[in-house]
């Protein structure tokens, strides 16, 4: 859960306002002080947010590429909590009541790991202090510790398809290595078949084969994974299945050559570099590592990522099985 | 000859000039950053389907045409703009708006050499029947999933209710059948007609050397022979065709857009309205208001409830969309609340914060190279400057966002809803 206020610099301010301390006593206000009734949230509150909840839920049914991604999560990562959709069901939204979420909030601020992050043209010790002393009221206790693990691979790859109205078919699909240690080996795996306007299943499947406007991938290194999704013709959901097979085999029997393996390594470190120039960029690198043992600056990452040989990018490659197929379309696909 | 623009509220300058071929640069060094962006951009976006080249006839270009045109651009008969790209680690892409295309590019090395492939790539049309035909099945499919897409289809059958002859009814990329009309052919008679230095503008922004930008301009940028092309926007009814449309698709809830047609305008005129117009809207139905929180408590609307203005070359269109099981009903409650404004107005504390937050927002944009370069974009295709936005923001006064509210024409709307349709 993530809370978040921005403001502009005091020297823009049109009446001369300053700004940072008034913003974080602001943000702390909203976390620290929220409206409640006798010992919970205010009973007519939580009645309308549980019914936006509801409608928040509902409404991935009007976004075909999140439905697919939401029911594609559900069948790869069956029993695990990725494969929960982000803002639960309707049963459960339904038994929310004011105790309940009061309760899940007490709980939040008293176990849940606390990471402030700032970012932009100040040197935030107005930030640090305001933080520091409203924070520090807290009650705090056994703090809850995230070690994500990887997902297993099933023995019998998963295929799941539903019907949808809408006239492109989605397909979803979901490669596994839980066994694999080389994270950047991973990246620049999931880079050259289907991360960048160069990558094999963009030059391939769209540009060669005409079979979809987009075909990508991208990895989960906390998870192990290289999810592949495309939408493409009905009529061609096999086809586009197959030509995403014969990419990756591709890789794993032939390997890559120099001239990919250089342009992964060189947009991975532009990306990197690029962080540096948006405080919101800056802010998203940092979360993406909060559950990380260790956490590395862009450069590091960079630099981790330049040392991947064509070798190791064929050894990761070879690691990685299909474990589940995902298709939204309008008929049933076999 | 360069051209300094300054604004003396955010300390902040540019340099404009027009290059020897045509081309207006415009070129925003910004100190400290690591990136740059590059979007070279061309006076020509969907809403173009008829023009007169020459003198002559009217020509009907087919629907779809620039946006294809965008695609195709990146072809080269040896190595294609993508690949030259991914040797330098740029990223690049484009993208085609109802009344612009634009070609871009962001980087943090090789700058010089990332500006001449998109000088070079842009310049220089490569279509052949095989090349130009193999995009159709590519440009059907991102066409299908747009068709798939509840908010876009929203937004697109607003159009068809509101305008009868604007091309902005149209879809950007066209339909099946206008893309089967599309040949190499007519690429190039439409490249030579449109893709004139005269009606293209290369905006840089980040941190970059002016002096090598200049020389690779001045060594890349190439003379074009001007067609006197003039695009002809068809006439177009003050009022809405149609008060309401509907279809249905797999949804959740009925989502909903009410849009208010009101008149076109251009330059500096369109950025000053559209300040107006946003503050007019977020003192009158915005988050803030008490109106929206007693709409949010009924129920009658959700979270997802919002007010944006759409505008370009021959269109404005103040809108509200979301979500409700009733939209007529929203829809009514949102005309009856702009009319009851008219004879008790927002307070000027309330205006005094929709101001603060409007110019906080666009100030925000400066921190980003890749928003900089669209400002600058932006301020050069409409013939305005990049600083506009921020000095009209501040200088806004509650008399005039008054005057908006009563001249603001409710009646002239049209809502399109579209209702989950049966499993």
């Amino acid at each position: 859960m993530t809370f978040t206020i921005s403001s502009i610099d005091d020297r823009y301010t049109l009446d001369g306002e300053k700004l940072e301390e008034e913003c974080c006593n602001l943000l702390l206000d909203c976390i620290l002080d929220p409206v409640t009734e006798n010992g919970a949230f205010p009973e007519e509150a939580v009645g309308i947010m549980k019914q936006e909840l509801i409608d928040a839920i509902e409404s991935v049914k009007g976004d075909p590429r999140s439905y697919a991604a939401q029911q594609g999560a559900k069948a790869a990562f069956e029993g695990e909590p990725c494969g929960l959709p982000v803002n639960g069901t309707v049963e459960q939204a339904g038994a929310i009541t004011p105790q309940s979420a009061y309760a899940a909030y007490r709980n939040l601020l008293e176990h849940s790991r606390i990471e402030i992050f700032c970012a932009g043209c100040s040197d935030f010790s107005v930030s640090e202090k305001v933080f520091a002393e409203r924070l520090g009221t807290l009650t705090r206790s056994n703090i809850c510790t995230l070690e994500p693990t990887p997902t297993p691979l099933k023995s019998v790859i998963c295929r799941k398809s539903e019907k949808f109205g809408t006239q492109q078919a989605i397909l979803r699909m979901y490669f596994k290595a839980p066994q694999l240690t080389d994270r950047y080996a991973g990246a620049v795996l999931s880079m050259i078949l289907g991360g960048m306007t160069t990558s094999r299943f963009f030059t391939n499947i769209r540009e060669k084969q005409s079979l979809c406007y987009y075909c990508s991938s991208f990895s989960n290194r906390f998870k192990k994974t290289i999810t592949v999704y495309s939408g493409v013709d009905p009529a061609n959901v096999a086809k586009t299945e197959h030509a995403v097979m014969s990419e990756f085999m591709n890789v794993c029997m032939r390997g890559i050559t120099e001239e990919e393996l250089e342009h992964a390594k060189l947009e991975l470190y532009e990306s990197a570099r690029s962080v540096y120039d948006s405080p919101s960029a800056l802010s998203a690198w940092y979360s993406s590592q909060i559950t990380d043992p260790e956490i590395l600056t862009p450069e590091q990452f960079a630099e981790g990522a330049r040392k991947v040989t064509t070798q190791q990018v064929m050894n990761a490659a070879r690691i990685y099985a299909l474990d589940t197929v995902f298709t939204l379309s309008p008929e049933e696909v076999e | 000859m360069l051209e300094e623009i300054t604004s003396e509220r955010l300390g902040e300058r540019y340099y404009r000039y027009t290059n020897s071929s045509g081309v207006t640069v415009l070129l925003y060094p910004m100190k400290g950053y690591s990136t740059v962006t590059a979007q070279f951009s061309v006076k020509f976006g969907s809403v173009d389907n008829c023009a007169i080249v020459n003198g002559g006839k009217p020509w009907h270009i087919p629907d779809g045409t620039a946006h294809y045109l965008e695609h195709k651009l990146f072809e080269s008969p040896e190595k294609e703009a993508f690949a030259r790209f991914a040797e330098t680690g740029a990223s690049c892409n484009a993208g085609t708006s109802y009344d612009s295309t634009r070609y871009y590019f962001s980087c943090s090395a090789n700058f010089e050499k990332n500006l001449e492939i998109l000088l070079d790539f842009v310049q220089h049309p490569y279509f052949t029947p095989e090349n130009v035909e193999k995009e159709r099945g590519i440009i059907t499919q991102e066409i299908t999933m747009y068709l798939d897409s509840p908010a876009w289809r929203v937004c697109m059958e607003l159009y068809r209710g509101m305008f009868a002859n604007n091309p902005v009814r149209n879809d950007i990329a066209g339909s099946a059948e206008s893309i089967a009309l599309i040949t190499d052919k007519l690429l190039y008679d439409v490249y030579d007609a449109f893709y004139e230095p005269s009606n293209m503008y290369l905006c840089i922004a980040g941190g970059f050397d002016m002096e090598s930008a200049i020389e690779v301009c001045e060594r890349c940028l190439l003379p074009g022979k001007s067609m006197n092309t003039v695009s002809i926007l068809p006439e177009e009814p003050a009022r809405v065709i149609t008060p309401r449309v509907q279809m249905s698709m797999p949804l959740g809830k009925t989502n909903f857009a009410l849009g208010f047609k009101s008149p076109a305008y251009s330059g500096r005129q369109m950025t000053e309205e559209y300040i107006y117009q946003t503050l007019m809207n977020d003192t009158t139905v915005g988050a803030a208001t008490d109106f929206y929180r007693s709409m949010r408590d009924s129920g009658l609307i959700n979270e997802t409830f919002e007010s944006s203005i759409m505008m370009g070359r021959g269109f404005f269109v103040p809108a509200i969309f979301g979500e409700s099981d009733d939209p007529d009903r929203a829809a009514e409650a949102v005309r009856a609340e702009y009319r009851r404004r008219k004879t008790e107005p927002p307070t000027r504390e309330a205006f005094l914060r929709a101001k603060k937050y409007l110019y906080g927002d666009n100030i925000r944009t400066f921190n980003n190279v890749e928003s900089v370069a669209q400002n600058l974009s932006d301020a050069a295709l409409t013939g305005t400057s990049a600083f506009d936005y921020a000095e009209l923001a501040a200088a806004a006064d509650y008399e005039g966002m008054l005057q908006r509210i009563e001249n603001f024409d409710e009646g002239n709307c049209c809502l399109s809803v579209i209702t989950p349709s049966e499993e």
